[in-house]
């Protein structure tokens, strides 16, 4: 197994709190930070590649781990082209690096399901230039022709077998220009990747309890702060009383944020988040003075907002005369639908959520003063560097930004706000600080999925087949703040329109309109990005169209479908889910199609429901066409991950508001699903297409909540266009018991 | 000064006796494999034992935990040694993200200690612990699959 270097916790620290000295021992958990002691011994073969003279094989992984197995699957891709050795291989988060950039983006950042899709070529052509450097240098050494060399675990060998270790040719190597051009290995010659389940790097530490998450970081000298922020969207603090803070054991600060994230604002001034922290020696002091400050709060000018007054801001400019952004349109849909006697018209809605992941917002920085060094769960370690360069004037090169493990990311993590707060605090106390989050703190001050409306309209001809589809979609913007741009969006919001601008049909006449809403609640990516609200409503459409033809689900799409891919995975689907045989009595099945993050899948779901609306989840069938499915284990799990997350949000949870303020602050009112809900039978299959390289991680939750209404539909005839579920006194028989 | 014992350990410690246990053996202490995500007794994410019941640590002021014993999953087994929960939780390549993870181990191992064969009903209703990455599925399979192990072994 792979021995794991993390770039959180220096190395003293790691000696103090593990004890353990490893020799040249291959052992997990051995972490050390990769921007202190610079080995001279190391020599960098390339940005994600590293080989010392002993043969040591260390692999950078520059995407964040939060669970979707980047940890294990990139360096396995670097492994295979490179011919290392796995089992010996070191494997080291990176810190950033232009390499890192994501080209599409010109970013660093982890999210989006790019891990893979993007950076597959990326990885497999820097670690065959450094394949082949090694070889080169062995093929003059031995005078022979390079191209009768192999690199096979971690050695060069050459026909008669003779061999000799990476280690022996990396300093020649360094010298020579990186080729212009490599082979990649065939698909076939792949050993690590390609259909081949590994054992994840990050398991066993995740078992034990040695995994380094942000919450984990030490730092010596390091002190800890509580903080509360007004809850007020565009609010102030208007006092705070102090009640004899200051003599409280371990207190150091009271500090006020005047302004805690002010890039972040949509527009700036619907969300300053004005905050208090109170730093102290430990965390739980911190807390117990934090608790002991009176903070009272001005409401400011969103004070009478609440979900009831934003939904009919919602409804109003979808059936009002907006000003649409005209984001597709193909045909005459317009006159089409106007001049037509048989016209279908549904409206849609996803309620607001929040990311809720379990380890809350937390980062510790040290500011120290033409420096910063932070280390953090993120998602965004360069845009972590671009906000802090921006308030701390100070430059790039000069803000170090470590990444844990992610105790769960799901979008949340990409911002900067809670790793804005550490050095803001580091930088008035004069020492490094760590800023842990309350889970209130996380769920009332999370930017938030936004909750989506989409209206679905089509004339149908004379066979009762749609002629035109006219789509309507209000949603506010869900990268404003992750771009970190000075300027506000206009027209249409980037990736909001995603599942309903390139859908998986072809329909000749089609027009959507798209509109951009300007509301308080700050707004944000969440896993399955704009897909999953929009997708639910072009999939629960497509079934209503179907139903009005009356034609099996499956049959009608594929009237549509402008992709053999997603033939292949309706087969697939029908299929395994054997669509097409007799149900027992009371199942019922719903299916739904997407084509999201260059990936085609379909999913179908079994259920049964009672006349009190308790629903019994049997089966959740899904097919995968990602192109090649390079570790299924890791992929597998991914979608039954999402599946839970996609579940979820479909049935039970939902963030409302109140006088300018998120109501919900828990797990006990923000109800996420538990384990007696996976009693269910999950299987997952892999079309592998042999197409280009797909995301997975954001794939499972997309298709969940349209094949569970069409589900549902089929089984009692009701049409349910509006989530959560819950709303609608749809309960799974466990959730029953809990949700009020 | 509150003594008790920490997976076999003597400790002493002059915390506020109302610090909830989960900070003492985080940040007194050093362990962190033990973590905080609800602080309200809702997620299980600080799960432990205390003189082996499950005791949510976020919600137990240490000085409850006067002359108890403490395990932690830093005490239920090792990389070279692991327990037989843990054999099973990477055998079926259960954590995601990993953060929820100890407080379902810790969990589980209670739950095989008192019940060696539980049925799905049982692991409903003993597994109260939630995951955001959504892990329960696999959560289910390694539990029965320790508990076969855990025969086998016998
Ligand atoms: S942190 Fe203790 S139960 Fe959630
Ligand atoms: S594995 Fe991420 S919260 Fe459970």
């Amino acid at each position: 197994m792979a021995e794991i270097r993390i770039d959180n916790v220096s190395r003293r620290s790691f000696i103090k709190t593990m004890g353990l000295a490893t020799g040249g021992l291959m052992l997990q958990g051995s972490y050390v930070f990769a921007g202190d002691d610079k080995n001279p011994q190391q020599i960098s073969l390339n940005a994600f590649i590293r080989i010392t003279p002993d043969n040591k094989v260390t692999l950078i992984v520059h995407q964040a781990e939060m669970g979707q197995g980047a940890q294990t699957t990139l360096p396995a891709i670097l492994a295979d082209e490179l011919g290392a050795n796995w089992n010996a291989v070191i494997i080291e988060n990176g810190l950033t690096d232009p390499a890192f950039k994501n080209p599409k983006f010109n970013l660093q950042f982890t999210g989006n399901a790019e891990s893979i899709r993007t950076f597959h070529d990326i990885l497999r052509n820097t670690a065959a230039s450094a394949r082949e450097m090694l070889k080169q240098v062995a093929a003059n050494r031995w005078q022979v022709d390079s191209d009768s060399l192999r690199a096979e675990n971690s050695y060069i060998v050459n026909q008669n077998g003779k061999k000799a270790p990476f280690g022996d040719f990396v300093e020649e190597a360094m010298k020579l220009e990186p080729p212009k051009e490599v082979t990649l290995k065939k698909p076939s010659e792949w050993k690590l990747t390609g259909n081949k389940s590994l054992p994840r790097v990050d398991v066993p530490a995740k078992v034990n309890g040695s995994a380094i998450f942000g919450i984990d970081v030490e730092i010596p000298k390091m002190l800890h702060a509580a903080i509360a922020m007004c809850p007020y969207f565009g609010g102030s603090i208007r006092e705070i009383k102090e009640n004899g803070v200051r003599q409280m054991s371990g207190f150091v600060a009271l500090v006020r944020m005047p302004v805690v994230n002010p890039i972040f604002s949509n527009p700036p001034e619907h969300n300053k988040r004005e905050g208090v922290a109170i730093v102290a020696d430990t965390y739980w002091n911190a807390r117990k003075c934090l608790d002991t400050l009176e903070i009272s709060y001005d409401k400011g000018p969103n004070a009478e907002m609440d979900s009831e007054s934003l939904h009919k801001i919602y409804e109003d400019t979808i059936n009002g005369s907006t000003k649409w952004f005209e984001s597709v349109k193909e045909g005459d849909a317009e006159a089409k639908i106007k001049d037509s006697k048989n016209t279908i018209k549904a409206q849609y809605y996803s309620a607001w959520q929040s990311h809720a992941p379990m380890e809350p917002m937390n980062a510790t920085a040290h500011f120290k003063g033409d420096t910063i060094e932070v280390w953090a769960p993120t998602q965004g370690q360069e845009m972590a560097q671009i906000v802090l360069a921006k308030e701390f004037g100070i430059p790039v090169e000069k803000i170090i930004v470590n990444r844990t493990y992610l105790g769960g990311g799901f979008g949340r993590r990409l911002l900067a706000d809670y790793i804005y707060q550490a050095v803001f605090l580091s930088k008035e106390v004069g020492l490094p600080v760590k800023v842990l989050w309350t889970r209130e703190d996380d769920m009332q001050h999370d930017f938030y999925r936004p909750g989506t409306m989409q209206e679905f309209q089509a004339s149908l001809n004379d066979e009762g087949l749609p002629e035109a589809i006219y789509t309507k979609l209000v949603s506010p913007s869900i990268l404003q703040v992750v771009v970190n741009a000075d300027y506000v969006f206009e027209g249409e919001g980037p990736s909001y329109p995603e599942g309903i601008k390139e859908t998986p049909y072809h329909f000749e006449n089609r027009l959507l309109h798209s509109y951009l809403l300007r509301i308080p609640p700050p707004s944000s990516v969440w896993r399955s990005t704009g897909f999953g609200t929009n997708v639910f409503a072009l999939e629960s459409f497509m079934d209503e169209l179907a139903y009005k033809k009356r034609e099996d689900p499956i049959t009608f799409r594929k009237r549509y479908i402008a992709d053999e891919r997603s033939r292949g995975v309706l087969d697939a689907v029908a299929k395994a889910s054997e669509w097409y045989t007799e149900r027992k009595d009371g199942h019922f099945l719903g299916i739904a199609l997407t084509h999201s993050f260059e990936t085609f899948a379909a999913q179908v779901i079994e259920i049964s429901i009672d006349d009190a609306g308790i629903l019994d989840i049997h089966k959740i069938t899904t097919a995968v066409d990602c192109g090649t499915v390079l570790d299924p284990g890791i992929a597998s799990a991914s979608i039954e991950s999402g599946i839970v997350w996609g579940l979820t949000a479909a049935l039970t949870s939902e963030i409302n508001f109140k006088e300018g303020r998120t109501v919900e602050s828990n797990f006990h009112d923000f109800k996420i699903l538990g384990l007696p809900e996976f009693d269910i039978d999950i299987e997952t299959v892999f079309v592998n297409s042999g197409a280009k390289i797909g995301g997975v991680a954001e794939s499972g939750p997309i298709p969940v909540a349209p094949a569970l209404c069409n589900a549902i539909f089929a089984a009692s005839g009701k049409r349910y266009r509006t989530l959560p579920l819950k709303n609608h006194n749809i309960y799974t028989r466990y959730m029953s018991d809990y949700v009020v | 000064m509150i003594e008790f014992k920490v997976n076999g350990k003597n400790y002493s410690v002059d915390d506020d006796p109302d610090t909830p246990l989960l900070w003492v053996l985080r940040d007194s202490i050093g362990l962190k494999g033990t973590k905080f995500s609800c602080g309200r007794s809702f997620c299980g994410a600080c799960s432990i034992h205390v003189d082996n019941e499950v005791v949510r640590s976020c919600s137990f002021p240490v000085k409850y935990a006067e002359g108890k014993s403490i395990t932690t999953i830093e005490g239920i087994g090792t990389e070279e040694k692991p327990h037989v929960v843990q054999k099973a939780w990477i055998e079926e390549q259960v954590p995601q993200c990993g953060y929820c993870q100890s407080g379902f181990i810790m969990s589980a191992v209670r739950l095989l200690d008192i019940n060696p064969n539980p049925t799905d009903e049982d692991i409903n209703n003993s597994i109260t612990n939630l995951c955001r990455c959504g892990t329960y599925y696999r959560v289910r399979k390694a539990i029965h699959l320790a508990s076969e192990m855990k025969k086998q072994s016998e």
